[in-house]
C-alpha cells in the first residue's frame, strides 16, 4: 500500500498533474485546454461563427421572400435554407453559447477551481467543430443538405440524400457532447459547491442550468435513438417509422417532440438565469421571490414532459389526448408568470440604470412575453388548427427564441464581458446594437402574427400576393437585424483588444462571487472554497 | 481546504490539504437514482410503444453517468498531508488507488512559492536533491502563500 519514496528516486513525472502550471501557449492551447475558460471562450466563439451562418441562410430566405415568385432559389434549395437555419441556430448557435457560459460562470458562480471533469469537457466542446463540418459540408453532396424541415420528419427524412445520413451523425455527435456536457455541469454544482455555497444560496443561473441539465440527460436518448431509427430505416430495412412496412410515422412525431418540447426549455432556461442575474444587478436589489424562482424552474421543468403533443394536434388524435395537452400547456403560463412578475417586482422601486446588459434584459422581458402569450394561443386546440404551420407560429418561437434566448445571451456577453476580458465594452455601441437589434427584431416578427393569421403558409419560396407588402417589410427588417450583428461582432472584438481597464467588480450592483476575483480571472480561479457569508 | 495539527514551533506538526466535496456518498446516490429513474420510465414507455432504440441510448447514457459519480465518490477521499518531525519532512499524495510517499531532509528542503504579480499563488512545491514536489493542489491561493510561509519560517531555506 504506502510506499515512501526518498526524494532521490523521484522522477519529474510527478509535475504533469490536473493543474498545468505552464500551459501551453498558441494555438495549442486551445486544442489542449482543459481549463473552464478556455472551453467557454471556445463554446462561445463556435457558437458566434453558427450563429453568424445560420443568420446568413435567413438573409438568404428572406432576399427570396422579399417579392412573391420565384426569385434566386429553386424551391427544393429554399427547403435546404430554412430546414438547416433551424437546425444550425438550434443545435450550433443557441445550445453552445449556453454551454459557454456554463463553462465560464459556474465555477466561478459556485467557487469551483474548474469543472469537476476538465479532459472530458475539452472532448465535449471539440466534438461540436465536428458536427459543425458535417452540417455545413451537406450542402456541397448531391443532393443538397437536408430539406424536410429541422423536425426531420419522416417519410420525407427517409427518402433523402446522402447529407440526411450526415445530419443524422452530426446530431448523434452533438447529442454526445451535450450528454458529457450535462454531467459535467450537474457533477460540478453538486460535488464542487465552496463552503457554506448550500444549494438556496446558489445563484439564478446556477440553478436554471442544473435544472437544463437534468433536461438534457432526460430529453438527449430519445432524440439520440429517434434518428438512429430513421437511419435504421433508411439503410438496415426496418420499418419503424415506414408505412409501407407497417411502421408508423406518426409515431416519430411523437418521439421527437417528446425531446423537442424539453429542448425548448433547455434553450430557455439558461436565459431564465441570466435575466435573474442581470435584473438585480441593474435595479441595485436582490432578486425577487428567490425561493418561487426555483420552484417555478423546477415545475417548468416537470411540465416539459407533458405537453409534447401541442406541437402535432392535427395528426388525428383522439379529443380526450387534445385536452389533455391543451390543458397542461396552459399551465406552462403559471410558472412562467411567476418568473415575469419576479423579474418586474425586482425591478419595482429599485434604483435602475440602463446599460447595455439591462436593456437586453428588460427587452426579452416585453418581448418574451408576446412569445409566451401566442404560444398560449397556439396552444388552444381549435385556434391551432387553423394556425397550425403558418407564419404565426413562426413568429411566435422566434420570440422565444430570439428575442427569448438570443437577446438574453446578447445581454449575457455585454454583461460579463469586462469580468471575461478585463476591459469595459463600449456603451455607445453596445447600446446601438441594443436598438438596432430590437427594433429591427419586431419589424422582422411581428407582421408575420399578420401573415399567420391571414393564412401565409410557412416552409414555401413563393405567396399569394395579398401578403406582400407584410413580407417586404420583413425582410428590410431582417437585413437590418443581419446587419447589426455585424457591429455586435465588431464591439466584442473592440472590447477583447481594448477598452477602459474594468475593475474587479464594474457593475457596483453586482453580488455573485465572481466578481470578488480580479478581471480577467486568473486561469485558475478559485483552487479552493472562499467562504461564503 | 487545509488543515494544520500543532504549529510552526513545535518539532511535530502535520498539514493537510484536501478537496472539497459538498454532495455526500448519499447524496450522490439519490442523484444518480432521480435521474435512472426518470430515464428508465421514459425509455420503458417508448420500448412498449416500439420503439425499442430508446432503451440501449438510455442505458449507455446512464452508465457514463453511473461512471463518472463513481470516479467522483472515489476521489472524494484523497489528500495530501505534509507532516514535519524534528528535522524530518514527509508529504504525502493519497489516492484511492495509491498512497505515495515523499522524504525529505528538513534542512535541505527549499519552498517554492509561485506568485504572480497581482498576488495569486498558483503554486507551492518542495524543492530537495533537484527535484521538486508539489504540495498543496488542493489549497487555495492564499492558503498556499499562508501555508507557504509557514513553511519557510520552518524549513531550511525559501526561494519566491
Ligand atoms: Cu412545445
Amino acid at each position: 500500500m504506502a510506499t515512501t519514496i526518498p526524494i532521490q528516486d523521484v522522477h519529474n513525472e510527478h509535475h504533469a498533474d490536473n493543474h498545468p502550471d505552464h500551459h501551453p501557449t498558441g494555438w495549442m492551447r486551445w486544442v489542449m485546454s482543459t481549463n473552464h475558460k478556455d472551453i467557454g471562450t471556445l463554446y462561445l466563439w463556435f457558437s458566434f461563427g453558427m450563429f453568424l451562418f445560420a443568420g446568413a441562410l435567413a438573409m438568404l430566405i428572406r432576399a427570396e421572400l422579399f417579392q412573391p415568385g420565384l426569385q434566386f432559389f429553386q424551391p427544393n434549395v429554399f427547403n435546404q435554407l430554412t430546414t438547416m437555419h433551424g437546425l444550425i441556430m438550434i443545435f450550433g448557435a443557441i445550445m453552445p453559447a449556453f454551454v459557454g457560459f456554463a463553462n465560464w460562470q459556474i465555477p466561478l458562480m459556485i467557487g469551483a477551481p474548474d469543472m469537476a471533469f476538465p479532459r472530458l469537457n475539452n472532448w465535449s466542446f471539440w466534438l461540436l467543430p465536428m458536427a459543425g463540418l458535417l452540417l455545413i459540408g451537406a450542402f456541397f453532396v448531391p443532393g443538397g443538405a437536408m430539406a424536410g424541415g429541422w423536425t426531420m420528419y419522416p417519410p420525407l427524412f427517409i427518402q433523402g440524400g446522402p447529407s440526411y445520413d450526415m445530419t443524422i451523425f452530426a446530431i448523434h455527435i452533438m447529442g454526445i457532447s451535450s450528454i458529457m456536457g450535462s454531467i459535467n455541469i450537474i457533477t460540478t454544482i453538486l460535488n464542487m459547491r465552496a463552503p457554506g455555497m448550500t444549494l438556496m444560496k446558489m445563484p439564478m443561473f446556477v440553478w436554471t442550468w442544473l435544472i437544463t441539465a437534468f433536461l438534457l440527460i432526460s430529453a438527449m436518448p430519445v432524440l439520440a435513438s429517434a434518428v438512429t431509427m430513421l437511419l435504421m430505416d433508411r439503410h438496415f430495412g426496418t420499418s419503424f417509422f415506414n408505412a409501407a412496412g407497417g411502421g408508423d410515422p406518426v409515431m416519430y412525431q411523437h418521439i421527437f417532440w417528446f425531446f423537442g418540447h424539453p429542448e425548448v426549455y433547455i434553450m430557455i432556461l439558461p436565459a431564465f438565469g441570466i435575466l435573474s442575474t442581470i435584473i438585480p444587478t441593474f435595479s441595485r436589489k436582490p432578486l425577487f421571490g428567490y425561493r418561487s424562482m426555483v420552484y417555478a424552474t423546477v415545475v417548468l421543468a416537470s411540465l416539459a414532459f407533458i405537453v409534447w403533443a401541442h406541437h402535432m394536434f392535427t395528426v388525428g388524435m383522439p379529443i380526450a389526448s387534445q385536452l389533455f395537452f391543451m390543458y397542461a400547456t396552459m399551465l406552462i403560463a403559471v410558472p412562467t408568470g411567476v418568473k415575469v412578475f419576479n423579474w418586474t417586482a425586482t425591478m419595482w422601486k429599485g434604483s435602475i440604470s440602463f446599460e447595455t446588459p439591462m436593456l437586453f434584459a428588460i427587452a426579452v422581458v416585453c418581448l418574451f412575453t408576446i412569445g409566451g402569450f401566442s404560444g398560449l394561443v397556439l396552444a388552444i386546440v381549435p385556434v391551432d388548427i387553423q394556425l397550425q404551420d403558418t407564419y404565426y407560429v413562426v413568429a411566435h418561437f422566434h420570440y422565444v427564441l430570439f428575442s427569448g434566448a438570443a437577446m438574453s445571451i446578447m445581454g449575457g456577453i455585454y454583461y460579463w464581458l469586462p469580468k471575461w476580458t478585463g476591459h469595459m465594452y463600449d456603451e455607445r455601441l453596445g447600446k446601438i446594437h441594443f436598438w438596432l437589434t430590437a427594433i429591427a427584431f419586431n419589424v422582422t416578427f411581428f407582421p408575420m402574427h399578420f401573415l399567420g393569421l391571414a393564412g401565409m403558409p410557412r416552409r414555401i419560396p413563393d405567396y399569394a400576393l395579398q401578403f406582400a407588402n407584410f413580407n417586404m417589410i420583413v425582410s428590410l427588417g431582417a437585413f437590418v437585424l443581419g446587419a447589426s450583428q455585424l457591429l455586435f461582432l465588431y464591439t466584442v472584438i473592440k472590447c477583447i483588444r481594448s477598452g477602459a481597464v474594468a475593475g474587479n467588480r464594474p457593475w457596483e450592483g453586482a453580488e455573485t462571487l465572481e466578481w470578488t476575483l480580479p478581471s480577467p480571472p486568473p486561469y485558475h480561479s478559485f483552487e479552493t472554497a472562499p467562504v461564503i457569508k | 481546504m487545509v488543515d494544520v495539527v500543532g504549529s510552526a514551533s513545535s518539532l511535530h506538526y502535520a498539514i493537510t490539504g484536501r478537496p472539497n466535496c459538498s454532495l455526500s456518498a448519499a447524496g450522490t446516490c439519490c442523484v444518480f437514482l432521480s435521474i435512472a429513474t426518470i430515464t428508465l420510465i421514459v425509455a420503458f414507455g417508448f420500448f412498449l410503444a416500439g420503439a425499442w432504440v430508446v432503451l440501449p441510448f438510455a442505458g449507455a447514457e446512464l452508465g457514463a453517468l453511473f461512471w463518472s459519480l463513481r470516479y467522483v465518490c472515489l476521489h472524494a477521499g484523497d489528500y495530501e498531508r505534509l507532516t514535519i518531525d524534528h528535522d524530518k519532512v514527509l508529504v504525502e499524495h493519497h489516492t484511492t488507488k495509491q498512497d505515495v510517499r515523499f522524504e525529505l531532509n528538513g534542512y535541505w528542503a527549499r519552498v517554492i512559492l509561485d506568485c504572480q504579480p497581482n498576488g495569486y499563488c498558483r503554486r507551492l512545491a518542495l524543492r530537495s536533491h533537484g527535484k521538486e514536489i508539489e504540495f498543496g493542489r488542493f489549497l487555495s491561493s492564499e492558503e498556499r502563500l499562508n501555508v507557504g510561509r509557514l513553511l519557510k519560517s520552518r524549513l531550511g531555506g525559501y526561494l519566491s
